[in-house]
C-alpha cells in the first residue's frame, strides 16, 4: 500500500464530528444553488447525478434530492434523470428538448443565445432559445473528456482534457458562444507523463530524477495574462497577479481603461460569478485570506458606470437581475438583497426549504424539491413563482405560477 | 425513523433495519461509493455491503452517529474495490485524483514501502484537522474523505474553483510540511 493510500485510509479514522460539519455546511449551501456553472462532464454525473440520482421507476428503488435547473432568455430549462432537459416558460407546458439516451444525464448550460449539452465526452451541441434544432458546436476527437462553464452571456470557457493513463493534458480555452470560435486560451497544462508512471519510467531506463522530471510534479503551466470582458460600450480587463509558478490557477485585478476598479488588497476571482446584458458581477476578495469574510464580495459592474460592491455573509447562489440577487438564509428565509446597498430582506419566511434548490432569472423563482411515494420512491416537483415587485422595483412577494412544472 | 430506532431494529436483529437504512441513507452512501468507484454497478454493490457490513457488526459494535458509521464502511468497501478494480483496469474517479493530488507524499520518500506507521498517522492525521481552521477542515475532507471533485466542492460549499483548488493546496503543503517535522515523511 502506498503512502497516499495509507494517508486516506488514516483519514476514514477521523472524528465522526468532522463529517458531519462537512455535511452540515454543504447542506446550508446547497439550498440555494450557484447558478453560473454549469457542471462538469464527468463530475456532473458526480454532482447531479449524486444529487438527483434515483427516479421513482428504478426498480432497485431510491432516495433523491431536486432536480438541476438553470434560467435564462426567458425560459427555465432543467433535466430529469434517464428522461432528458426539458423547457419550461412560465405558466406554459414543459417540452423534453433533448432526450438522454444511454446515460442518466447530460451535462448543460443556457445563456443568453440557448441550450448547451454535451451527450458524449467529446463534443458540444447547441439548441437557440426559441428553436428545437440542436446543431453540433464544437467536437474534438482527441479528447478524453470535455467540461464547459459559462463566461458572459455568449462566450463559454472550454475544459479540455487529453489526459490518457499515462499522460496528462489540459487546457481551458474560451470560445464564442455562436460560433464556437476559439477566442483564447486562459490555462494549460502541457503533456506530461503522470507521476504514477515514474516506476514504468525508470524500467524503461530514465533515473529517478528524470521520471521526477517527465512527471506531473515539475510540469509547468500556462495562465492567460489578460482576459477581457465587454459591457456595451465599457471594455474591462482581468490581469492576473498570482504567482504562476506556484498556483495552477489565476487571480487576477480589473481594470478599465488602464485604471484599477478594485482596492489594493481585493483580487478577482477567475470568472464572473454571473454577467447580464446590462451587468457583470465578479465575485472578490481579499488577496490570499481565506476565511469567510473574503469569500462572498461582489464587485457589480454595471454598463451605465455606475459600480457597486456588496458584501453578503452568505453564498448568493441564485440568479436574480441587476438589483437585487437572491438566496436562502441559515434560517431557511428565502432572502433578497440589494446589489447597491448591500442591504438583505426576508422575501419569504419560514419557507422550510432545507434541501430544496432554488433557481431564479429576477422576474421568476423556481424552487425544487422531491416527495416519496409509499413505496418509497422518488417524485420530483419544481413549483414556478412569480416575484412581484412595488411601485420602486422592490422585491415584496411571491406569486404561485404553477405547483409544479415536471408533468 | 431515527437513527437511534434503526440501530436497536439491529439490536434486536429485525431485517427492516436494512430496509430502513437504505431508505434514509441510500443516496449518501451511493455518492461516496461513486465518488471513489464512477461505476453504477460497483456502488450499488458497495453500497449493499455496506448494508451487510453494519448488519454483521451492529450488534456489539453501538455507533455514536449511524450516519458516519455508514458512511466509514461504504468508503472502506469502496476503496478496497478500488485498489482491487485498479489492478485490472483505469478509471477516472475522483479518489484516483486525489491520489494524484497527494503524490508528493511519494515522490520525495526515499522508500515508499512502509515509511508512514498507520496508527502514528492516523493520530497525527486527527490532530492536523483538529487543528486545522474550519473551512479548510470542510474543504480538505470534502476532498480527500468523501473525494468530491474541486467543481463539486465549489458547488456544494458556494466557493468558487480557485478558491477550493487554493485552499486545498495550501493544506496539502501545511500537511507535507507537518508530516516532514514529525518525522513521517
Amino acid at each position: 500500500m502506498t503512502n497516499t493510500e495509507k494517508l486516506l485510509n488514516a483519514l476514514n479514522e477521523v472524528d465522526d464530528s468532522y463529517l458531519l460539519e462537512v455535511d452540515k455546511r454543504i447542506s446550508s449551501v446547497r439550498t440555494a444553488r450557484r447558478a453560473t456553472w454549469s457542471s462538469i462532464a464527468a463530475v456532473f454525473v458526480l454532482v447531479i447525478g449524486s444529487i438527483v440520482y434515483m427516479i421513482s421507476n428504478m426498480a432497485w428503488g431510491n432516495a433523491g434530492y431536486s432536480v438541476y435547473g438553470e434560467s435564462a432568455g426567458g425560459y427555465f430549462y432543467y433535466q430529469i434523470p434517464y428522461e432528458g432537459i426539458y423547457r419550461y416558460k412560465a405558466g406554459g407546458d414543459s417540452e423534453l428538448l433533448v432526450k438522454v439516451k444511454r446515460a442518466q444525464y447530460y451535462e448543460f448550460l443556457v445563456n443568453d443565445i440557448g441550450l448547451y449539452y454535451i451527450p458524449d465526452e467529446k463534443s458540444i451541441y447547441m439548441i437557440p432559445h426559441d428553436s428545437d434544432e440542436a446543431s453540433l458546436f464544437f467536437e474534438d476527437k482527441e479528447l478524453n473528456f470535455l467540461n464547459m462553464q459559462k463566461h458572459s452571456c455568449s462566450d463559454l470557457i472550454l475544459q479540455l482534457n487529453y489526459s490518457d493513463d499515462k499522460i496528462y493534458h489540459e487546457k481551458e480555452i474560451i470560445v464564442d458562444g455562436r460560433t464556437g470560435e476559439e477566442k483564447c486560451v486562459t490555462y494549460e497544462q502541457k503533456s506530461h507523463y503522470k507521476s504514477d508512471v515514474i516506476e514504468e519510467l525508470e524500467k524503461q531506463g530514465y533515473s529517478y530524477e528524470e521520471a521526477l522530471e517527465k512527471s506531473h510534479t515539475t510540469i509547468s503551466e500556462y495562465i492567460a495574462d489578460e482576459i477581457d470582458y465587454t459591457l456595451e460600450n465599457r471594455n474591462l480587463k482581468a490581469t492576473v497577479i498570482s504567482d504562476k509558478k506556484y498556483y495552477n490557477y489565476g487571480t487576477y485585478t480589473l481594470t478599465e481603461n488602464g485604471k484599477q476598479l478594485l482596492q489594493d488588497d481585493e483580487t478577482l476571482f477567475e470568472t464572473p460569478q454571473r454577467i447580464y446584458e446590462d451587468c457583470i458581477i465578479f465575485k472578490i476578495g481579499e488577496k490570499y485570506k481565506e476565511d469567510d469574510s473574503a469569500l462572498f464580495d461582489y464587485y457589480i459592474a454595471r454598463a451605465n458606470g455606475e459600480d457597486s460592491k456588496i458584501k453578503s455573509t452568505k453564498a448568493i447562489t441564485a440568479q436574480g437581475n441587476t438589483n437585487y440577487l437572491y438566496y436562502i438564509d441559515d434560517n431557511d428565509n428565502l432572502m433578497y438583497i440589494d446589489t447597491h446597498t448591500s442591504e438583505s430582506e426576508v422575501l419569504l419566511h419560514e419557507t422550510e426549504l432545507g434541501y430544496k434548490d432554488l433557481f431564479s432569472d429576477g422576474k421568476y423563482v423556481y424552487i425544487s424539491n422531491h416527495d416519496f411515494t409509499e413505496r418509497g420512491n422518488v417524485i420530483y416537483t419544481i413549483a414556478c413563482y412569480e416575484i412581484e415587485f412595488d411601485e420602486n422595483g422592490k422585491p415584496i412577494d411571491l406569486k404561485l405560477i404553477d405547483e409544479n412544472i415536471i408533468e | 425513523m431515527t437513527d437511534e430506532k434503526i440501530v436497536e431494529l439491529y439490536f434486536i436483529r429485525d431485517e427492516r433495519a436494512i430496509e430502513f437504512t437504505k431508505n434514509k441513507y441510500e443516496n449518501y452512501l451511493y455518492t461516496i461509493a461513486y465518488n471513489i468507484l464512477k461505476d453504477k454497478s460497483d456502488s450499488d454493490e458497495s453500497v449493499n455491503d455496506t448494508y451487510m457490513g453494519a448488519w454483521n457488526s451492529i450488534p456489539p459494535h453501538k455507533p455514536n452517529v449511524f450516519k458516519t458509521y455508514l458512511s466509514k464502511l461504504t468508503r472502506n468497501i469502496s476503496m478496497k474495490k478500488f485498489r482491487y478494480n485498479t489492478a485490472k483496469k483505469r478509471y477516472n474517479s475522483q479518489m484516483e485524483l486525489a491520489i494524484d493530488e497527494l503524490r508528493e507524499l511519494e515522490c520525495t520518500c526515499e522508500s515508499v514501502e512502509d515509511t508512514f506507521d498507520e496508527k502514528e498517522l492516523a493520530r497525527f492525521i486527527e490532530k492536523f484537522i483538529s487543528e486545522l481552521e474550519i473551512n479548510k477542515r470542510v474543504i480538505f475532507l470534502a476532498r480527500y474523505w468523501y473525494f468530491y471533485s474541486i467543481h463539486d466542492i465549489a458547488h456544494k460549499l458556494g466557493y468558487t474553483e480557485s478558491k477550493v483548488k487554493m485552499t486545498l493546496k495550501r493544506t496539502r503543503d501545511t500537511l507535507f510540511e507537518k508530516l516532514k517535522k514529525e518525522g513521517l515523511l
